[in-house]
């Protein structure tokens, strides 16, 4: 959009012309933007009009808090005002801008322009107009903030095993979908991480970045007490490479870093850059990559969660001697992948999904079933003994012995941990040469490294003890 | 004046509908009589008016919305140099719905604004000075202060 015009000629005249040019544009700019525009002010009759510049955004903050819907905006403009009075408008049409929370600063020549009056010009809809007094004459940089609800982001990761899934790589990603109704050109995106639960944290959080700036923290204080005092208003209307070399793609963008900083139970990542967020669409913007993170691939089977399948984990801990560990990890989809050949061919492992993980918390990221990974349980023999009866010959107390034989392959080219897990109940003990954990009262373990390619065979004995013969 | 109430039922249905009604005439009518000039501005603007009525009408208890309407009329009024009906539109919103704080900060500055301008300044004061009775507290947003400030000092002229 083209921000720039010259008008000249006498006021009477060129305001209403400035006005026509100027409603043309907050026309164009009422269904993609929130306009910006600076008129004059028609303080003389016959007075000249000067140079009047509405140039492009200079730079654009979006501090996203997606628990609470809520975005932070903070943009800068160098405008040319005029010594005198000066109006700005800003229009909030067919965005989910908040107006309540909308605030101007001059960050340049500050003690010069003071803004006195807003209004509501009845001509356009959803409209504001700053009336700005400045002694100044030429460029003033303003900042303009507000909040506004429908931008979002959401985290993912991409797993990249090595061939023997003992080290893989792993690469997080943010995607920020903007339904605003604003674009946003070349902004800095910055993502809180975290449950926000009142809006005066957001302010805690915001002056984190910039302790000094007061009227960002002005505008937030402004924000929570709105919230307070439960204003409501009608959203609508305003309205590096992979083990193995496989290099990794984000919108063709170089993976960039993005800055954490802790603050308690938040997390403020900065993605490091400024990228376009242009309204109803989405930007996947590249956050973290992680080589050579040592990584478990394990396998547990348990027939009453999984029936004859043999799930697949990747177990690894966010800490730093595991090449992570420098911030926590937002939840996300997780898709994983594995060298399967020489050449490095790829193959998908399987999609998940992960919770917050915390700083130093052990990860276990269940992948699917891999049928390469097989257990077959079978019952050998079943016997029930040691009947015994009441008075009126009714079976009050007997004991089962199960004999239980387990035949498990590994069909895959590398070693791995397999997890079996048995369920009991009641009075049970358990005879076996295999080694087991006993994880529960009701629940044991069998945990054994399988060799690549390896089949092997174990039993157990359960005996369970039922009415008067049960002993506990 | 257009009367709204309470007495309807407030179902999420009947939010989303005039919730909806309200978007669109702003969208499809409102906004691009902006822009229109002659007879097409003023058929947008009577169509706009028109559905702002009717849903004003037909969702009385939809405060919010109602209030945006009815504000929203007194802009189409005010743009139209009908001043007298405008001032009538913007003085319902704080009348009708008093809790729509936001709405009625900006409908109370519309009408001052407009008899001002008008050189009706004893009515605008009138105006002003409710502006500044309600909205001068020290909790308040960085643009209300603002509103009240210029307030201010039109009373005080």
């Amino acid at each position: 959009m083209n921000m720039a015009m010259k008008v000249s000629g006498k006021v009477g005249e060129s305001v209403s012309g400035t006005r026509r040019s100027l409603t043309h544009r907050l026309t164009h700019s009422l269904t993609y933007f929130a306009a910006l525009a600076v008129m004059l002010l028609t303080t003389t009759t016959h007075a000249r009009i000067n140079v009047v510049t509405l140039p492009d955004r200079d730079t654009v903050q979006l501090t996203i808090y997606n628990s609470v819907d809520l975005t932070l905006v903070k943009e800068t403009r160098h405008l040319t005002f005029r010594k005198g009075m000066n109006k700005l408008e800003f229009s909030w049409a067919n965005t989910l801008i908040d107006p309540t929370s909308v605030e101007f600063k001059a960050r340049t020549h500050a003690d010069a322009v003071e803004v006195l009056d807003v209004s509501f010009p009845p001509r356009v809809a959803n409209t504001l107009e700053w009336r700005i007094n400045s002694e100044f004459a030429g460029d003033v940089v303003v900042e303009i903030q507000y909040f506004t609800s429908g931008i979002s982001w959401s985290a993912d990761y991409v797993a990249e095993a090595a061939r023997d899934e003992k080290l893989m790589n792993f690469a997080g990603a943010v995607r920020v979908n903007n339904n605003s109704g604003e674009d946003y050109e070349n902004a800095q995106v910055r993502l809180v991480v975290g449950v926000i639960r009142l809006v005066e944290e957001i302010a805690q959080l915001a002056r984190r970045d910039e302790a000094k700036d007061k009227a960002m923290t002005d505008v937030l204080k402004s924000k929570s007490e709105l919230g307070k005092k439960m204003y409501t208003r009608s959203r609508g209307a305003r309205a590096g490479g992979a083990v193995g070399g496989l290099g990794m793609e984000f919108d063709g963008i170089e993976a960039r870093q993005i800055v954490k900083e802790g603050l308690s139970e938040y997390f403020l990542y900065t993605v490091e850059g400024r990228d376009t967020i242009a309204n109803r669409w989405s930007k996947r913007l590249p956050s973290f990559r992680a080589e050579k993170v040592p990584v478990t691939s394990y396998y547990k089977f348990e027939k009453e969660r999984w029936g004859d399948n043999v799930m697949r984990y990747y177990r690894f801990t966010n800490s730093t001697p595991s090449q992570l560990g420098n911030e926590p990890l937002p939840d996300g989809a997780v898709k994983a992948f594995r060298i399967v050949s020489d050449d490095q061919l790829y193959s998908f492992v399987g999609s998940t999904s992960v919770k917050y993980i915390p700083v130093n918390e052990f990860v276990e990221m269940e992948l699917g079933s891999d049928r390469e990974v097989m257990v077959k349980p079978t019952l050998m023999d079943w016997q029930k003994t040691d009947l015994q009866f009441d008075q009126q010959g009714d079976v009050k107390g007997w004991t089962v012995k199960d004999t239980w034989q387990f035949e498990v392959q590994n069909s895959k080219d590398i070693p791995v941990v397999l997890d079996i897990r048995r369920n009991f109940a009641g009075d049970w003990s358990l005879t076996t040469a295999a080694k087991y954990e006993k994880v529960d009262a009701r629940k044991v373990k069998y945990v054994m490294p399988l060799a690549a390619s390896e089949k092997l065979t174990f039993t157990y004995e359960v005996i369970t003890r039922h009415g008067t013969s049960a002993t506990k | 004046m257009l009367g709204c109430n309470s007495r309807q039922q407030d179902t999420p249905e009947r939010v989303r509908t005039a919730k909806e009604l309200f978007d669109s005439t702003t969208k499809e009518f409102h906004v691009p009589s902006a822009a229109a000039n002659g007879t097409e501005r003023l058929r947008l603007q009577n169509e706009a008016a028109s559905r702002y009525a009717d849903l004003v009408k037909r969702f009385p208890e939809q405060s919010n919305v109602c209030a945006q309407a009815l504000r929203s009329l007194g802009n189409i009024r005010a743009s139209q140099t009908n001043i007298d009906a405008a001032v009538k539109e913007f003085a319902a919103v704080g009348d009708r719905y008093p809790t729509q704080e936001w709405e009625v900060l900006q409908a109370w500055k519309g009408a001052a604004d407009l008899l001002w301008d008008a050189g009706r300044r004893d009515e605008a004061k009138k105006f002003y000075t409710q502006i500044v009775t309600r909205f001068d507290r020290a909790d308040e947003s960085a643009i209300v202060k603002t509103v009240v400030r210029g307030s201010r000092a039109k009373l005080a002229e």
